[in-house]
């Protein structure tokens, strides 16, 4: 048997364990949902939607508010992340107020934003995620300028570039694997952010769906279809994700080999 | 390049502080003059008279903060320790092993993408409302970035470092103490910074959502009682904590890793 053939039996056989862990453990203790009542309440959910949404209105609510908050996130990120990197007085400055707002976690926001904002609407969801996002994005950004190869600053200079020239020709390519590093760990603190947030205050959402599936008698078998939701949709972003970088980065993979 | 403009000291300091002042000073004065109503924003001023009195005050959350502190710190503290103790451990067998990696890796990809949240509704079922699920899903959150980061570490070992130790006569045990651990510590560092800071952040979460008492509880209660200033006052100590607890990993990474450049 060889090497290859018996590593990937035992991935296999791993993943088999999970499975029977949990539904061992779906006996064990009754009120636990098992993977067959899993995809059964699946099957229930598609025919009759909770609160008369559809599953898919769920899933979109959730994706709609990551992509929205997103997209801001990296618009104010990266040019407040450029603004610390490139002007340093303007960091000696701003610094110490951004590193006592960091440490603040995204969810601890989400009594302040709702008494701000309300609770409905989308509004507090979407700053809560943002808030969630943006801070990876600055401290990325900001890194990964500080970090630009010298040598190359100095034949841009040699070779008569001015300040913009060096800024969007050498710094900000060079930094760009940072930024898109900054992105994942952004993405995925949003996500947490997110169902957490919908778990609070939502009407709508796969984090609505998970918080729901403690109000009906301790319903499980719901809970485990929002974590495979939440679970599929982040994979699917940091795979759309992956895929810009290597379009807006060819050399980035290059460098990690 | 973008290097700062040599300054002496002291400048440097009060612009620091500059900063943190007109911060303050502009908070001060929105909220006095009017612009933002006291019922969404409270004044720099009245949050510290606030926290004084919230040191023997029990309204409107049933303790005073330092109880809140001490709850929070206490649940933290533990569930950050357990997943560093099983966490670290496992991603370095993860990545040194191929056995471990093939047994190990598709769970722990299984478990990964769940946010930590999300488990609540399941804890809750199996050890019911209180510290146990608290401490679980804290345990969860931390234990992430605690694997991933020890097996990225040891797995970027440099090779030239293995084949020297094998040449000398190393046993695979060897190599993996003398060699692999040492370079993948600086990674496991970052590791555990960051498991802290999803630990700390979780905590808060697990408390809003299903918690009679700490920083996240008291934060919910001040929202639930319309009071700004204690959601604020919640908000701030929690931001100082965590800051504070990050800076004193710092220190003990420079200890542990001299070696690593700052």
């Amino acid at each position: 048997m060889n090497k290859t053939y018996r590593y990937s039996l035992l991935s296999v056989l791993s993943v088999i364990c999970v499975l029977g862990l949990w539904w061992a453990a779906s006996i064990w203790n009754a009120s636990l949902a098992g993977p067959v009542d899993t995809i059964e309440r699946f099957g229930r959910l598609i025919g009759h939607p909770i609160m008369g949404v559809p599953l898919w209105m769920h899933v979109w609510a959730s994706v709609r508010r990551i992509f929205v908050s997103f997209v801001a996130a990296c618009v104010v990120g990266v040019s407040l992340g450029i603004a610390f990197g490139i002007f340093p007085t303007f960091k000696r400055i701003m610094w110490p107020v951004f590193s006592v707002i960091r440490p603040i976690p995204p969810l601890a926001w989400i009594p302040i934003v709702v008494l701000w904002v309300g609770i409905m609407g989308d509004t507090s969801k979407d700053i809560i995620i943002f808030i969630g996002i943006v801070m990876a994005i600055v401290i990325n950004t900001q890194e990964g300028i500080r970090q630009t190869d010298d040598l190359l600053l100095k034949a841009g200079k040699l070779l008569g570039a001015n300040k913009w020239q060096m800024l969007t020709e050498i710094t900000l390519p060079s930094s760009i694997p940072a930024i898109f590093a900054g992105m994942k760990t952004g993405l995925s603190t949003g996500w947490m952010s997110l169902v957490a947030a919908e778990m609070i205050a939502a009407k709508e959402g796969i984090g609505f769906l998970i918080n729901q599936s403690m109000k009906n008698s301790s319903d499980t078998a719901l809970d485990f279809i929002g974590i495979i939701l939440v679970a599929l949709c982040s994979a699917v972003f940091t795979l759309l994700l992956n895929a810009i970088e290597r379009k807006v980065c060819l050399w980035s993979k290059m460098r990690a080999k | 390049m973008y290097q700062e403009k040599e300054r002496p000291r002291w400048q440097n300091m009060l612009l620091s502080c500059s900063g943190i002042i007109v911060f303050l000073a502009i908070w001060q004065f929105v909220v006095s003059s009017g612009i933002v109503s006291t019922d969404k924003l409270v004044a720099p001023y009245t949050l510290c008279m606030t926290f004084i009195d919230k040191l023997s005050n029990v309204v409107p959350d049933g303790n005073t903060i330092l109880v809140h502190i001490a709850t929070s710190l206490k649940l933290v503290l533990a569930g950050f320790l357990l997943s560093c103790l099983i966490g670290v451990p496992l991603g370095l067998l993860m990545g040194f092993f191929k056995t471990f990696q093939a047994l190990f890796s598709p769970i722990f990809e299984i478990v990964r993408p769940i946010p930590p949240l999300a488990w609540i509704p399941i804890v809750i079922v199996v050890f019911g409302i209180g510290m146990k699920s608290e401490l679980f899903i804290i345990f969860v959150a931390a234990f992430v970035p605690c694997v991933i980061n020890s097996y990225t570490g040891i797995q970027s070992t440099d090779p030239a470092l293995l084949n020297v130790a094998k040449t000398a006569g190393a046993s695979r045990m060897q190599m993996f103490f003398k060699v692999g651990v040492p370079s993948a510590l600086p990674m496991v560092f970052v590791g555990i910074k960051v498991s802290f800071g999803s630990a700390w952040a979780t905590l808060v979460a697990a408390e809003m959502i299903a918690s009679s008492v700490g920083l996240g509880y008291m934060i919910q209660q001040g929202r639930q009682a319309s009071r700004p200033d204690i959601v604020l006052l919640g908000m701030l100590v929690i931001g100082i904590i965590g800051g504070v607890l990050t800076g004193l990993l710092g220190l003990l990474e420079k200890k542990v890793i001299p070696w690593k450049k700052h």
